[in-house]
């Protein structure tokens, strides 16, 4: 027997009232006086074990009666032979992430999940609900045949997905539907996918996981250029396998095989490449493919074109001048005229690094200088405290960001809709750093008196993104994404080429690649969609580790296909049986009044009158 | 009008006093049994009163007379064929009542005691009464005459409520004073604390006729009780738990048995033993006893 309900079996904790008071009913404080109270003892004495019996008899019929209640209370559930089986609901949750493409034993993972899933499709009847949920969300309702169809034209995704969201819509789905019901989730028990805890608190859940063994995976899980702005046709690949062996692999640019290679097992290397391509480039990292082909390929994007040209104005300080001169020496960037760096104070020629000035007095000119360039920031009051900058986590290539001890708090001339969208980091919720078309504005001097920055390690690294490509009207930026992710397109992007205009400016991307961003019609930057580098370890947890990931009103997990046939109730041969228990319950509960009252029977005076002998009366 | 003798005994208790009522009832009892007054066949001296007009001369008692200006006649006491002895207990125990629209066991005992007393005087028999508990609270020894009565009313009367019933001795000490065989009516709840049994054994050895009223309330009887409490037994103090719809079965059936005991020992010794509910008319209880009365020789 299992509960469509099974909290309420708590309620036969109540069956422990009457046993309490059978124990405690010793301790009557009532006081009765009664001549005969002798007799009341000797009949105890002499009915004793009669009087034990039909106590304990009582006793049991009570807590009997609490026990069968509270299992009404749950919905009894039951094999009960011939009629028909009562509608029910059933959402089956398809895991068909990533990982569900690998291959064990020959077989498809999502193979496996849809036998399993097949089972409760194949047994449904005209009266019950069912939907099929799948790992990005999509659901599909309907009768047996037609989701049969759908699950065999369920195809992995290319990412994550959202099981979570996945689960709490089957539990939405058959919590309205009205009919007892529960939910059936196929998975493959990734790891990596259920390592937080999730609560389905009214929902009944039944989970099959597969029982092949997860096979090993060869993956590419890092494919990163550097720098992002190749010149002189060459530049570097940062990449990281995951490989329980060495890995050939192959680089290809614009659909070209550059570079072959060995790697170790679970290595990283630094590849140089060479190409003749110009301008915004694709490329792919590939290793060999395995059982699980999705995360055998890795998408790149760079920039190849000339140096940029950077002149340094003296009042930028040595800091900023040392590090043009060091990205100079790398063949970072050229000297030049092409894109300045400066402190505001001095005349603005955009495209340009813009700092504010290190001597306070020199405010009121950079202000007027920042007018006449037409950019519609202003300083304003200075501002002295020690603050971390908040950026996004990539700004400044993964390393902190720097603590802030002077700044001007900034002001923009075009409204709020400017600060949002253009400001880079921020302090105190307040911009810091901004750009704009053609400029990168600091609150702060390039001097270690008013930030870390300058004499931070992420500096030269910062300075050069800045004078590559946010200050180039050629490569300004790349986008990392994973399949899935919505991706919100930035201020200076007009737009995707070879994508319909999106609405709200945000896009999202199914299927690993790389697209690029356009501005004024011309490539800018790009988006780069990978699988995320966690689908690719196939790891999983065991059975019961993935139950207790789960919060639920019932919770079974199996690797078992029959057994999780037997967990199924929606679409099995039982019936509820709820009345049948509560007609047992109202058989104990007569049964005890008739034990009851059958002791409750006096014997009357005139039944005394042979036992008294009282003589005949005397004639008159 | 209903006889008295067969009204509710809660309903005569509250016509009057003892003497009262026992009067009225044994008048009453009289009348139904359409019977005079039994006469001696032989007469013993019982003293002198006034005379008044209309006594009869043959009773003068002339030697009074010749020596002085006082006339007096004797008064004669009818030569019995029964001395008797009520016997009645008046301990904690029988002061207790099941309903406080019930007359309790010793009110009820008293009443009837006193009716059965003022019956046999009637008899012109000996009668004499001892009250008693935990000892004898008041004797009375038989005597025939009318003034004998107050006596025994005085007797009735007297307080009792000790926490203990000495049935037996009182059984012994009536035995003694009938000096010749009798009959002794015991009046009681038998809840005594002494070798009643024995004593009645002892009397019927000695001669004397016995009857065994066996007082009890309804509610002892049917045990009506139905909250659970701890029942106490008011001379003893002894409490015993219980839950009455669990044990009134099992308390009826001792009931039963504990009478057939007493009928059982009264029997085997040529004694009566009678169950009266102090619910029951006091007529009936008078007919047993008189009944009783009459088969003896």
């Amino acid at each position: 027997m299992t509960f469509l309900t099974p909290a309420w079996l708590l309620l036969s904790l109540a069956a422990a009232i009457p046993i309490a008071i059978h124990l405690l009913r010793r301790r009557i404080g009532t006081r009765v006086e009664l001549p005969t109270a002798r007799y009341l003892a000797r009949a105890e004495a002499e009915h004793s074990r009669e009087l034990r019996l039909r106590n304990i008899l009582l006793m049991l019929l009570r807590a009997g009666a609490i026990v069968l209640i509270a299992a009404a209370a749950a919905r009894p559930f039951a094999p009960v032979p011939g009629g028909a089986r009562a509608p029910g609901a059933i959402a089956i949750v398809v895991d068909n992430t990533m990982s569900s493409a690998a291959v064990s034993g020959g077989v498809p993972v999502l193979d496996e999940l849809r036998a399993a899933a097949r089972v409760p499709l194949e047994r449904l009847a005209p009266s019950d609900r069912a939907w099929l949920i799948t790992a990005d969300g999509v659901v599909h309702s309907g009768p047996g045949e037609a989701l049969l169809v759908r699950l065999d034209s369920i195809r992995p995704v290319a990412g994550r997905g959202d099981l979570p969201r996945a689960l709490a819509l089957a539990d939405a789905a058959v919590q309205g539907s009205g009919l007892p019901g529960e939910i059936a989730l196929v998975t493959d028990a990734q790891a990596s996918q259920w390592n937080e805890p999730l609560a389905l608190p009214r929902a009944r859940l039944a989970i099959y996981a597969a029982g092949s063994a997860a096979p090993a995976n060869r993956a590419v899980v890092e494919a990163t250029p550097e720098p992002l702005r190749w010149t002189g046709g060459s530049g570097a690949l940062n990449i990281a396998f995951l490989s329980p062996d060495s890995a050939l692999y192959r680089i290809t640019i614009a659909g070209e095989t550059v570079l072959r290679g060995v790697a170790e097992p679970d290595g990283r290397i630094r590849a140089p490449v060479v190409t003749t391509t110009r301008g915004w480039f694709a490329g792919t990292v590939e290793t060999e493919r395995d059982e699980l082909p999705l995360d055998d390929v890795r998408h790149f994007a760079a920039f190849a074109g000339a140096l940029p040209a950077v002149a340094v104005t003296a009042g930028a300080g040595t800091y900023a001048a040392t590090a043009v001169a060091t990205l100079a020496d790398r063949g970072r960037v050229q000297r030049g005229t092409q894109i300045h760096v400066l402190s505001a104070d001095n005349a603005i020629q955009l495209p340009a690094l813009i700092a504010a000035p290190l001597d306070p007095v020199r405010a009121v000119a950079a202000n007027r200088a920042l007018e006449r360039a037409g950019i519609p920031w202003r300083f304003g009051d200075r501002m002295f405290d020690s603050v971390t900058a908040r950026a996004d986590s990539a700004f400044f290539g993964g390393a902190l960001p720097p603590e802030v001890f002077v700044r001007y708090r900034l002001t923009s001339l075009a409204g709020d809709t400017a600060v949002a969208i253009e400001t880079l980091a921020s302090v105190n919720g307040e911009p810091w750093m901004v750009a704009g078309d053609g400029y990168v504005l600091l609150a702060s001097a390039l001097d270690p008196a008013h930030s870390a920055l300058p004499v931070s390690a992420a500096f030269i690294p910062w300075l050069e993104r800045m004078l590559s490509h946010r200050l180039t009207s050629d490569a300004i930026g790349v986008i990392q994404a994973q399949t899935g992710d919505t991706i919100r397109l930035p201020p200076w992007a007009d737009g995707v080429e070879a994508v319909a205009a999106a609405a709200h400016r945000r896009v999202a991307f199914d299927v690993p690649a790389v697209h690029f961003l356009t501005r004024n019609g011309v490539r800018a930057g790009a988006i780069v969609v990978n699988p995320p580098r966690r689908e690719s370890l196939l790891e999983r947890i065991t059975v019961e580790t993935l139950r207790q990931r789960f919060t639920a009103a019932a919770v079974t997990a199996t690797s078992d296909v029959q057994a999780f046939d037997r967990a199924l109730l929606s679409t099995r041969g039982r019936r509820e049986i709820t009345g049948w228990v509560l007609l047992l319950a109202g058989a104990l509960i007569v049964a005890e009044m008739i034990v009851r009252t059958l002791q409750g029977r006096t014997l009357r005076p005139d039944r005394l009158s042979a036992a008294g002998r009282r003589p005949p009366a005397a004639s008159g | 009008m209903q006889r008295p003798d067969l009204l509710d005994p809660s309903e005569v208790a509250a016509l009057g006093d003892l003497a009262v009522t026992a009067r009225w009832m044994v008048d009453g009892f009289l009348a139904g049994l359409h019977r005079s007054p039994r006469r001696g066949s032989s007469v013993e001296f019982a003293g002198h009163r006034a005379y008044q007009a209309g006594d009869d001369l043959r009773h003068l008692d002339w030697r009074i007379a010749a020596r002085g200006d006082r006339l007096v006649v004797k008064e004669f006491e009818a030569e019995t064929n029964l001395r008797a002895m009520i016997v009645v207990d008046v301990s904690r125990s029988m002061a207790w009542s099941g309903d406080s629209s019930r007359i309790t066991k010793v009110e009820y005992a008293r009443r009837l005691a006193a009716s059965l007393a003022l019956l046999l005087l009637r008899q012109r028999d000996a009668v004499g009464v001892i009250a008693f508990d935990d000892a004898a609270q008041a004797v009375v020894p038989p005597r025939a005459h009318r003034n004998h009565w107050r006596r025994i009313v005085s007797a009735l009367s007297s307080d009792g409520g000790a926490p203990a019933s000495r049935a037996a001795a009182a059984l012994d000490h009536a035995a003694r004073l009938l000096r010749r065989s009798g009959l002794i009516v015991l009046i009681s709840d038998l809840l005594a604390d002494d070798d009643l049994p024995a004593a009645v054994r002892a009397c019927r050895a000695r001669g004397h006729d016995l009857l065994l009223l066996h007082i009890m309330d309804p509610a002892e009887v049917d045990f009506p009780f139905s909250a659970e409490a701890v029942f106490v037994d008011p001379e003893t103090e002894a409490g015993v738990p219980a839950v009455p719809s669990e044990v009134r079965s099992a308390y009826a059936g001792t009931v039963a048995r504990v009478l057939e005991e007493w009928a059982e020992t009264a029997a085997a010794v040529g004694a009566d033993h009678v169950l009266v509910t102090t619910t029951e008319p006091f007529g009936l209880a008078l007919r047993t006893a008189f009944a009783r009365r009459e088969r003896l020789p």
